[in-house]
């Protein structure tokens, strides 16, 4: 094997860069649902388990924990969803795959 | 009553009927193409709508519209914080397993998701594996949907003069009978009609028509949620004004009471379930009928619920119990049983962890809600009635406008559903007798109020078709996983497609059939099932589903040590939560869902034994698509 041709081999295929793309996605989408977790979950927890709860602050209607906690977070949650969903993610169609080590 | 009962007869006929039209024309849509793929998974040509809502309906159970309001109605705000893992569901269950598994499907020609793993990973026996694991945990979970049906659908038409007729007409036929005896025949009615319906629409149109119907079930379910919302917040004054008044609340206390008159009466008097008894110094409902025997003057012993709140004393109306009765009666309450967590606490309703009967650390302790925080969004990916329906989708397109579709279309039913049932909580007192009623009942209160009785027929279709969107998906993976990956692949991979066709038709009518005889008398704890069963789903195929299409080392060997470890775990913790509680809830481990320590149990024997294990060499035929 000429050095071209090694080359060619390590060189990273379609496919290859197909399956860290999906890889890719899928480590944004669990890496923003531990964000959204320490969010929702450290305000929560914060302010939402109040010592004299017939005191609570209310907000917009709600409970000042709710807004922060929960309504806003999932707020963001959508526009991160849209953003990410329409404008991120890639459309790469179904083609031929290079076999996984499971296949070969 | 008889008139929200009517109502809903009526919806529930013309319901069924569009049902039925759905599934005549998606069968004739199927005609002329491959009968599998067609049959089973709709030939992979599913739109956005079709998919965003098959997707989103398929999600949404009975427990969604009556399980989740009675929930708030009980504990209030804290569900807020409880449901909070939705708000990354459709992203992660969508987007994490969507585009890869479409794409292994097509190549592999798999169209369920045992065949997946035997297509995939070039193994029978991991495929059998995941047959079997299916089967057992999806048909605990079929039961349990079959029984939500019958008891929703007669709910919702207890009070109409001719379905009581006909309830008569059944339980005089079936009360000497053997099984079904036992059985009152409201519910053997309804059980049948359901049914009746749901077999019948999916042996006739198979996933094409589950999806139609689905799309319509998702539209009726939004449509009943957002004329309640309107309803609800336009009653009580605004949310705001509903959070006020729940910031006064104070749980009510569950009793045992004995209703009295002063003196005898010449006739019996009989106190149905949900009489309220208002006394200068108790308001009373009774959780039980009862009756005063002519000639005497006290009921005898019964359960009832004793307001404490003033707001909630107040709101209750005298019409409907004098109407029924028109002696003085007056009640003597013998036991209080106070709230665990939360008696005579003002303000418990508006924060965490919200009052509880049960138990003294309250509905959500901080541990439950990080569990629940991981189980929304994880055990969805995880359900393979959700895997199904990422093979079906057309293109990557489809999938990518879908997840905005459905994170848009739960963000309108569950913030609404949070709303209207904390106005609910201020509107309609006492509900905690029967709390499973609070939607129909609720629904029946708003519409009344705001004069369009009618109404509440369109709002209470929303929580049967919210079952009958997830039955129907059960059904079918059931069917198919028993005629694809245990009849073609085990017995006759060249079965030619007419028997396939008969096979499909009479395995489906024989489920349907089996899993209705045997909710006829529900097996104690149903209830539990389905959450032993969901969480067995996803705990058995989430981390090998995961392992299978990013991790290229992933073996065979470690598909089934996933598979089996994520189900011994959940029976094991099962077990031991029986044996310390004496009841059919899980243990859980330093106060965390099981669901979380399965899926570790699940990805600790998978990697391991795929590293000690070598990659399947020779490829395994697949079966004729």
């Amino acid at each position: 094997m000429n050095d071209k041709e090694e080359n060619a081999a390590k060189a990273p295929t379609a496919s290859r860069l197909t399956r860290r793309g999906f890889r890719f996605e899928a480590l944004v989408m669990v890496a923003f649902w531990l964000i959204m977790a320490v969010w929702v979950l450290g305000v929560c927890h914060q302010f939402g388990y109040a010592s004299d709860p017939a005191e609570s602050l209310v907000v917009l209607g709600m409970p000042a924990w709710v807004v922060l906690g929960v309504f806003a977070p999932w707020c963001f949650s959508t526009l991160f969803t849209i953003w990410f969903a329409l404008f991120k993610m890639s459309d790469d169609e179904p083609d031929a795959e290079e076999p996984a080590a499971h296949l070969s | 009553m008889a008139e929200q009962s009517t109502a809903a007869l009526v919806t529930f006929a013309i319901y069924t009927a569009v049902v039925m039209l759905l599934a005549v024309l998606s069968g004739r849509v199927s005609r002329g193409k491959e009968f599998v793929g067609e049959y089973f998974l709709g030939s992979r040509s599913l739109g956005v709508w079709a998919f965003a809502l098959t997707f989103a309906a398929t999600n949404a159970s009975g427990g969604t519209f009556m399980g989740f309001p009675a929930l708030i109605y009980t504990h209030g705000w804290s569900l807020a914080f409880w449901i909070a893992g939705f708000m990354t569901l459709p992203l992660l269950s969508m987007g994490l397993l969507g585009k890869r598994l479409n794409r292994v499907s097509r190549e592999t020609g798999a169209v369920t998701i045992p065949e997946v793993f035997a297509a995939k990973m070039k193994s029978d026996a991991a495929g059998v594996v995941a047959t079997c694991l299916l089967v057992f945990f999806m048909f605990f979970y079929l039961l349990a949907q079959f029984k939500a049906g019958g008891k929703i659908l007669s709910t919702l038409l207890g009070g109409e003069p001719t379905f009581q007729a006909a309830a008569l007409w059944v339980s005089e036929r079936t009360s000497g009978l053997p099984w079904f005896g036992d059985a009152s025949g409201e519910y053997l009615l309804c059980l049948a009609a359901f049914a009746l319906a749901v077999v019948g629409y999916v042996v006739y149109g198979g996933f094409r028509a589950i999806v139609w119907t689905d799309v319509m079930q998702g539209v009726v379910m939004l449509v009943g949620v957002v004329i309640m919302l309107a309803l609800a917040l336009y009653q009580v004054g605004g949310i705001g004004n509903a959070t006020r008044k729940m910031a006064a609340m104070t749980p009510p206390e569950h009793c045992d009471v004995r209703v009295v008159v002063s003196e005898p009466q010449e006739v019996d008097i009989v106190l149905p379930k949900g009489s309220w008894i208002k006394t200068s110094a108790d308001t009373v409902r009774l959780a039980q009928s009862t009756r005063i025997v002519a000639g005497d003057t006290e009921s005898a012993q019964v359960a009832g619920l004793r307001l404490t709140a003033r707001s909630d004393i107040d709101a209750v109306s005298m019409s409907s119990f004098d109407a029924e009765v028109s002696v003085e009666v007056s009640v003597e309450v013998l036991e209080i049983r106070e709230y665990a967590y939360g008696a005579g606490k003002a303000g418990v309703y508006l924060s965490n962890p919200g009052p509880s009967a049960n138990s003294g650390l309250g509905f959500l302790a901080i541990s439950s809600a990080l569990s629940f925080f991981i189980f929304w969004p994880f055990g969805a990916t995880g359900q393979p009635a959700n895997m199904v329906r990422l093979m079906a989708f057309k293109d990557n397109r489809t999938l990518r406008v879908s997840i905005v579709t459905v994170t848009v279309y739960y963000n309108i039913i569950f913030f609404a559903l949070l709303l209207i049932f904390c106005c609910g909580r201020v509107l309609m007192p006492g509900m905690e007798i029967d709390p499973d009623r609070t939607m129909p009942d609720l629904a029946s209160h708003l519409t009344a109020a705001a004069g369009v009785p009618w109404l509440a027929g369109l709002v209470v279709a929303a929580p049967f078709a919210a079952v009958m969107s997830s039955v129907d998906s059960f059904l079918l993976m059931v069917s198919s996983s028993l005629v694809r990956d245990v009849y073609q692949r085990h017995f006759r991979p060249d079965a030619p497609e007419r028997v396939l066709r008969r096979m499909s038709y009479a395995v489906t009518t024989i489920v349907g059939l089996l899993a209705v005889v045997m909710v006829v008398n529900p097996p104690m704890y149903l209830q539990d099932l389905i959450v032993f069963a969901s969480g067995g789903l996803a705990a058995c195929f989430l981390v090998p589903m995961l392992l299978l299409l990013y991790w290229p080392q992933f073996t065979s060997a470690g598909a089934i040590a996933g598979m089996l470890g994520g189900t011994a775990m959940h029976l094991v913790l099962t077990v031991a939560g029986y044996l310390t509680t004496q009841q059919f809830s899980p243990y859980e481990l330093l106060g965390m869902n099981p669901f979380v320590w399965d899926l570790v149990m699940s990805a600790i024997l998978a990697w391991s034994v795929s590293i000690m294990t070598q990659p399947t060499a020779q490829p395994k035929q697949g079966l004729r698509p």
